[in-house]
């Protein structure tokens, strides 16, 4: 399923980061993306499912929450899945394109990566 | 220390290019007597003079800032590169805070006055201070808009109002009342403005003629070292010269500062009409006791005009074109920045121009007229040897006019004025005046107990601009810091503030609660802020 | 003890009422503050960064502190980035190392609102301090920003609800909120304009042409906010990373402020960004007023240069161009693409956190600070320019981020 990647702080997001970024309450809040319910229906994915987001960039796996968020839209908080999904260009501004990307994304059966999962797999992939 | 057989010109003492020694001793002037450092300088054929005052120059807090950060252009074509003593910056009209320090000290300035500081901000401005080396430094704090003073204007309830200056002036660490186009700040919250002395602020039935007499004799009655310092209104506009002399004349007998006068100096009825209203202004001097002004002199190329005049600033926005900044500040005031060019060749420009000088060689009393740029609204501050050169030299001032815009000849008297400023007379308009206006017994002069701030130059009849330009020895509290035009010593100034102190009523204290948005207890300025700190006593 | 008008260090709000009870040297309760600031407050100390380290072993605080000033002055082409989460003296330093280094320095604006930076250095920028929206404005325009997640009190202490001079609350203000999702935020907006991502440059040229006169193709929406905005009496807009992040980023900005400026031929209107980090419009600040720059700022030549997207971090990274990095008080391995931050990895980076980071897990070197605003004084600049001093409340034997970078300024002048 196609979809326009969002990211963006919540709330939940906020207070997980100031517990720490290793701690599980950062993974559960900040490891997700809000989905509308019909197109989770369409999708055949329920509230929790692990959806795999694939962009030009990267891809990460994440937890499914539902939210009243347009249907062809997806939200990631910020963080470091969210920054799997993105590229580094900034078109000579500083800023690399955080918001509005296009993105693929299905159901999976493959695991939420923790923090340090998601670093290993960055630094030892760059060898 | 002493400074040995140099020309002294000391006009507060009336040493006026007399052969002699200068002794210093911890960091002040001594007579020969008390003298223990006998390490020497040599100053023969040498120009020694005390230390510049600044009186009004922008350099530190939000609106310096703003212009900082809105001007990246503006510093790339002016860059200052680190040396041993030296941190690195940038220019050109808004320098970096280590910059501005640099360049005071290297043309022999060792006092520098920011004009104008929003009380909200003055953590900003202090802390910016403290990235400003070499030079002694201070405030003033805006008020001519500010909430309480427009209430208790209203409320015709002079005590509270005077105890509320003393209390802000106490919380900003401030060092004078700063008065900008009173009631017209207020004003422009509401996108509109004054254009008389009588004309009624919004909200508050108050008029720019009484915030200004209230605040003129609060200052006084405060023993305030400083007067009122007032940027009047219309500044900018044809024909503001009768403003400004209503306010000079009617606030009589209190004391009072105009400052950067050539910005309200403007005859005729438009833009097309545009005059000189520089001898008028100048003759109102003369016959006016307690008022010193301070010219703002236009230096032609590029300015960064700023002030808490925001109404003015949106007008200048629309005349220019350039970009612009605005950034008003709850219960207290507001600010402008517009980037500006001043050029030769156009007619309002050059009239400008002339106006500066026609007021500075027009003023009888040097004591009574300053030397600024009102740095960067009509121009950097390290051009003021250039000014010193037109101020001293007719033929130069020939040159000049000769480049600028014909019509200066016609609607300014500039290019009949043949008089000649003496060096002393340069001590005084930079030195001695700026001094006593402020009530710094210490500054700009030379006598026994003075701060040994002391300049010394190589001095060129033929080369006025380039004498003036790098000292060849500045001395802060008897530090060289400056030798043969370079910084060669990494030194703190002072912070001067006063011993006023005063507190804020129970009712104050309930409408600052319910209209500011930072708690009363966060709003004075910590001692933090004040390394060097040096407290004057009103009296 | 308890402990009033602290100045809360997490976002641009820069909240000072809170109140804090410290129970031996621990924080045992916080009142006033929103649900981040009080986990920041209560949680300060788990997850904290125990011991200094170079290669994952525990050192000395000097061992490190001197390892990490041996690999910055042994680069080439040094980073210095972070800044927006400490206070203005450590900036203030940070600015002075990376001159002493020849470093390319560069805070967290590059990557929230440099572009608004960016806007501003074209356009100027008509702001107002917070104060001035809550006694005057009548309409309050949040665009691309979600304040009740991200500035949790601004409703409430600035705009939305607060009693001002010339205001008695909510029903006396229109609030509109312009976004491509209904966020949280826009429930307690009187109107909500939903956009379409990405289209926010041109919708804003819209508007202002049609403040120009040229009427036609404005969607009725956009017409009827332009139209709201030009009646309004006091107007503002709140705007965050929703332009500053999205396609067309500093055009967009530079959109919205002009469109402020035009409307200032009609009302009072005025425009103030959404500050992310508590001290982010500080690091502005300081680097400003030290080098002439806010941001991406290298000093190779001996004097500051700026260039963003040049000497901007994430575009630093992803060329690869730094040899060595020190990291103050923030977390690109978490806040910068993948792409860009696993060069850190490849180079020897240095980390001066409080807390266990990403960052921290891939650094060469980490060194334990305290967290200014709790266990450190300093400066810091609200959202509008407003300076405020951040407490110190509960004690440590930690450094201040101003002592480890003194530290090393020292040390690589000797």
């Amino acid at each position: 399923m196609k979809i326009v990647l969002l990211s963006g702080r919540t709330t939940k997001q906020g207070v997980a980061a100031e517990i720490g970024k290793t701690s599980d309450d950062y993974l559960q809040n900040v490891a997700v993306i809000q989905l509308n319910p019909a197109l989770m229906d369409q999708m055949g994915v329920k509230d929790g499912d692990r959806i795999e987001v694939k962009t030009l960039h990267g891809s990460a796996v994440v937890m499914c929450h539902k939210s009243d968020i347009e249907e062809n839209m997806g939200f990631i908080p910020y963080g470091p899945w969210a920054n799997l999904l993105i590229g580094s260009e900034t078109q000579g501004t500083g800023m690399p394109d955080s918001k509005g990307t296009e993105a693929e994304i299905e159901k999976t059966d493959k695991n939420v990566e923790s923090v340090d999962e998601l670093l290993t797999r960055i630094v030892e992939g760059r060898k | 220390m002493i400074i040995r057989n140099g020309t002294v010109h000391d006009p507060a003492n009336n040493i006026n290019g007399e052969k002699m020694d200068i002794f210093v001793e911890k960091g002040k002037i001594v007579d020969e007597s008390d003298l223990k450092d006998t390490r020497e300088i040599d100053a023969s054929g040498l120009l020694v003079m005390p230390g510049g005052v600044e009186i009004h120059t922008h350099i530190a807090g939000s609106k310096v800032n703003i212009a900082r950060i809105m001007r990246p252009e503006d510093h790339r074509k002016d860059v200052v590169k680190k040396t041993q003593y030296r941190r690195s910056g940038t220019g050109y009209t808004v320098p970096t805070t280590f910059t501005i320090g640099y360049r005071y000290a290297e043309m022999g300035y060792t006092t520098v006055w920011e004009a104008a500081t929003p009380p909200l901000g003055a953590r900003h401005s202090h802390e910016e201070l403290m990235d400003i080396p070499l030079v002694d430094k201070g405030i003033f704090t805006l008020m001519g808009s500010n909430y309480f003073v427009l209430k208790y204007t209203e409320e015709g309830e002079f005590e509270k109002l005077k105890n509320f200056v003393a209390w802000l002036l106490y919380a900003t660490r401030g060092y004078a009342v700063k008065i900008v186009n009173p009631g017209g700040v207020e004003n422009w919250k509401w996108g509109k403005n004054v254009n008389s002395l009588d004309d009624t602020v919004q909200n508050f039935n108050v008029t720019p003629r009484e915030i200004l007499k209230n605040l003129a004799r609060a200052a006084d009655e405060l023993h305030l070292p400083h007067s009122i310092h007032i940027h009047c209104n219309n500044l900018g506009s044809p024909g503001n010269y009768a403003i400004t002399k209503e306010t000079i004349e009617m606030l009589a007998p209190y004391r009072r500062h105009i400052t950067h006068i050539q910005f309200n100096s403007y005859a005729g009825e438009d833009w097309a009409t545009f005059t000189s209203g520089g001898s008028d202004i100048a003759a109102v001097l003369n016959k006016s006791k307690n008022v010193t002004c301070d010219v703002g002199q236009v230096i032609f190329g590029d300015a960064t005009t700023m002030t808490a005049d925001g109404p003015w600033q949106h007008t200048l926005f629309k005349l220019s074109g350039n970009k612009w900044a605005n950034s008003d500040v709850e219960m207290e005031t507001g600010a402008g920045i517009v980037p500006y060019k001043f050029k030769k060749k156009n007619v309002v420009n050059a009239i400008q121009w002339s106006i500066g000088l026609e007021v500075l060689l027009l003023t009888k009393d040097p004591y009574k007229v300053f030397l600024t740029t009102d740095h960067p609204n009509a121009g950097p501050f390290y051009f003021y040897p250039h000014v010193m050169e037109l101020l001293m030299s007719k033929k130069k001032r020939e040159e000049m006019i000769e480049k600028v815009h014909p019509l200066v000849k016609e609607r300014s008297a500039l290019s009949s004025i043949d008089r000649e400023y003496t060096l002393s007379d340069i001590a005084v308009v930079t030195r001695a005046g700026t001094a006593q206006a402020l009530g710094m017994t210490a500054k700009g002069h030379l006598g026994a107990g003075a701060d040994a701030d002391i300049s010394i130059y190589n001095f060129d009849e033929e080369n006025i601009q380039k004498s003036f330009q790098k000292a060849a020895y500045t001395i802060k509290d008897g530090v060289i810091v400056v030798k043969d035009g370079n910084v060669v010593a990494d030194y703190m100034g002072r912070t001067y503030i006063l011993d006023v102190k005063a507190d804020l009523s129970e009712e104050e204290k309930r409408i600052f609660s319910k209209y500011y948005t930072v708690q009363l207890a966060n709003y004075p300025v910590e001692d933090a802020y004040l390394p060097r700190k040096e407290v004057v006593t009103c009296a | 003890m308890i402990h009033e008008n602290v100045v809360c260090p997490f976002c641009g709000c820069l909240c000072d009422d809170i109140v804090v009870t410290t129970e031996d040297n621990q924080i045992t309760d916080v009142k006033n503050a929103c649900a981040i600031s009080k986990s920041k407050f209560l949680n300060h100390h788990v997850n904290m960064l125990e011991s200094a380290l170079v290669d994952g072993k525990e050192v000395s605080m000097d061992e490190a502190v001197d390892r990490a000033t041996e690999i910055l002055s042994s680069a080439d082409n040094p980073l210095i980035y972070g800044l927006s989460s400490t206070e203005c003296e450590a900036q203030r330093h940070a600015i002075h190392l990376a001159e002493l280094l020849g470093a390319t320095i560069d805070q967290t604006a590059s990557v929230c609102h440099g572009p608004t930076i960016l806007g501003t250095q074209d356009a100027g920028c008509v702001k107002c301090t917070l104060g001035e929206v809550k006694n005057r404005a009548d309409l309050i325009i949040y665009w691309g920003c979600n304040p009740a997640e991200a500035h949790i009190r601004h409703f409430r202490r600035y705009s939305v609800f607060p009693e001002g001079l010339f205001r008695k609350g909510r029903n006396e203000r229109e609030v509109v909120v312009v976004d491509v999702r209904a966020t949280a935020s826009a429930r307690i907006a009187t109107t909500f304009v939903k956009t379409e991502p990405g289209t926010d440059f041109e919708n804003i040229s819209l508007m202002r042409a049609y403040l120009k006169g040229k009427r036609d193709s404005l969607p009725d929406e956009l017409r009827d906010l332009v139209e709201k905005m030009k009646t309004c009496t006091f107007g503002i807009i709140f705007f965050g990373l929703g332009l500053t992040m999205s396609k067309g980023k500093h055009l967009n900005v530079d959109a919205a402020l002009r469109l402020v400026r035009d409307l200032n031929e009609f009302t009072k209107f005025s425009i103030t960004p959404m500050r992310g980090h508590y001290n982010v419009t500080g690091a502005g600040s300081t680097m400003a007023w030290v080098t002439g720059y806010p941001f991406s700022v290298n000093f190779a030549l001996g004097y500051p240069l700026s260039n963003p997207g040049e000497f901007s971090a994430v575009d630093v990274l992803a060329r690869k161009e730094c040899d060595a990095a020190l990291i103050i008080a923030s977390d690109p391995a978490a806040n910068f693409p993948a792409e860009a931050w696993k060069h850190l990895a490849d180079i020897p980076t240095i980390v001066m956190d409080p807390k266990v980071s990403l960052t921290t897990r891939i650094a060469k070197v980490s060194i334990p600070v305290a967290t200014a605003g709790i266990e450190a004084e300093g400066t810091a600049y609200r959202m509008d320019g407003i300076p405020l001093r951040l407490k110190k409340i509960v004690q440590t034997s930690r450094p201040s981020d101003a002592a480890v970078l003194t530290k090393m300024i020292e040390k690589v002048r000797a």
